[in-house]
C-alpha cells in the first residue's frame, strides 16, 4: 500500500513537473537535478550512518518507496522552488520562498516517519526545517553558479 | 559523534585513494578542451552523481552488496574517492568525441569501456577500497554497460540542449 501510494506520487510530480512552465533552460534543470541528488545522498549518509539520527524502514516496500522520494520527489520539489526563486526580486521574498519550501520538505519528513518509512531519533521540527533550510541555501549556491557560467557562454556565443 | 571523521589510519588504501584522484585529475587537465564549460561541469556532475547512485542502490540497504573503506559510515575518504570518478566520465565522453566513434562502433567502444572499469575496480579491490559481500566484476561489468551507454545517451542529449535560448 505505501509503495502505490509512493509511485503515485512519483507520477503526480513527474507529470506537473513535465507539464509546467519551464523558467530554466533544459541543462540548467539537468544540473540542479543531479546536485540536489548528490546533495542529499550525502547529507543522509551523514545524518544516518555517522550521526545515527534517521534510518531507513528494513521493511522492503517502505526501504524503496523511499528511494522514489529521495531520488524523484525532493529535486522535483525543489526544482520547483528554484524555479519560482529566480523570478522573485525581492530580498525578503526570495527568504519567505526558501523557507516555504524548507517546511514542505519538513512536512514530507513528518508523512515519511508517520508511515514509518524514517525512522527517526530525537526528532524535531525545527530541525528537520532548519536542515532542509540549509540545503536549499546550498542548492542556490549552486544554481547560481551554473547560471552565471551559462549566461557568460551565452553572451560569448 | 563525528560528522566526517578521518581514517583510523593513513594505510597503503588511503594513499591509493589520494593517488587515484590526483592521477584521474592529472590525465583530463592536459587534453584539449573540446566542449564548453558547462558541457564539461554537467559531464563531471554526471559522474559524480551516476557513481553515488549506485552506491546507494546497490551498496546500501535493502540490498547492501558490497562495503567502502573501513567503516559504514561516511568518511573522508568516502568523499575524496567520490571525486575519482568524474574524471573517468569526462575521459569517456572525450575520447568518444576524439575518435570520431559513431554507428555499430559505439557498442564496441562502451563494451571497451567496461572492461576498462572492471580492471580498475579490480584494483580498488585488491587495495581493499571496496569489499564485496555477494557482489562480483562480472555484475559490475553489466552495471558498467548501463552507466556507460546513460552516459553516452546524457552528453547527446546535452549537448542537443546547449543552443537553447532563454
Amino acid at each position: 500500500m505505501i509503495l502505490a501510494t509512493c509511485l503515485s506520487a512519483t507520477i503526480f510530480v513527474l507529470m506537473v513537473i513535465v507539464l509546467s512552465p519551464k523558467n530554466m533552460l533544459m541543462n540548467e534543470l539537468i544540473f540542479n537535478f543531479m546536485i540536489v541528488i548528490y546533495l542529499h545522498i550525502v547529507e543522509f549518509g551523514v545524518f544516518s550512518a555517522n550521526l545515527s539520527l534517521i534510518s531507513v524502514s528494513t521493511e522492503i516496500d517502505k526501504a524503496i518507496s523511499y528511494l522514489f522520494v529521495r531520488f524523484i520527489i525532493y529535486p522535483v520539489i525543489i526544482l520547483f522552488f528554484l524555479q519560482v526563486y529566480i523570478q522573485l526580486h525581492a530580498v525578503l521574498l526570495k527568504v519567505i520562498a526558501a523557507f516555504a519550501c524548507a517546511l514542505l520538505l519538513s512536512l514530507i519528513d513528518v508523512v515519511l516517519k508517520s508511515v514509518g518509512i524514517l525512522v527517526y531519533k530525537n526528532w524535531q521540527i525545527t530541525g528537520s526545517i532548519a536542515v532542509w533550510f540549509v540545503f536549499v541555501i546550498v542548492c542556490l549556491l549552486a544554481m547560481t553558479g551554473f547560471r552565471h557560467l551559462t549566461e557568460k557562454e551565452a553572451y560569448l556565443r | 559523534m563525528n560528522i566526517l571523521p578521518l581514517p583510523e589510519h593513513f594505510g597503503s588504501r588511503e594513499w591509493f585513494i589520494v593517488g587515484a584522484l590526483i592521477c584521474s585529475n592529472a590525465l583530463i587537465i592536459p587534453l584539449k578542451r573540446k566542449f564548453p564549460p558547462t558541457i564539461i561541469i554537467l559531464i563531471l556532475v554526471f559522474g559524480l552523481t551516476s557513481a553515488k547512485i549506485m552506491d546507494v542502490l546497490v551498496g546500501e540497504a535493502p540490498f547492501d552488496y558490497y562495503d567502502m573503506n573501513e567503516t559504514p559510515q561516511v568518511e573522508l575518504m568516502d568523499v575524496v574517492l567520490q571525486f575519482v570518478y568524474p574524471p573517468f566520465a569526462y575521459l569517456f565522453i572525450y575520447l568518444y568525441e576524439r575518435l570520431h566513434i559513431r554507428g555499430i562502433s559505439t557498442a564496441l567502444y562502451v563494451l571497451i569501456g567496461s572492461f576498462f572499469g572492471i580492471c580498475f575496480e579490480w584494483i580498488f579491490v585488491c587495495f581493499g577500497v571496496f569489499t564485496y559481500k555477494g557482489w562480483n566484476l562480472f555484475y559490475s561489468f553489466t552495471v558498467y554497460l548501463y552507466v556507460q551507454s546513460a552516459c553516452l545517451l546524457f552528453f547527446k542529449w546535452i549537448q542537443s540542449n546547449h543552443h537553447q535560448k532563454r
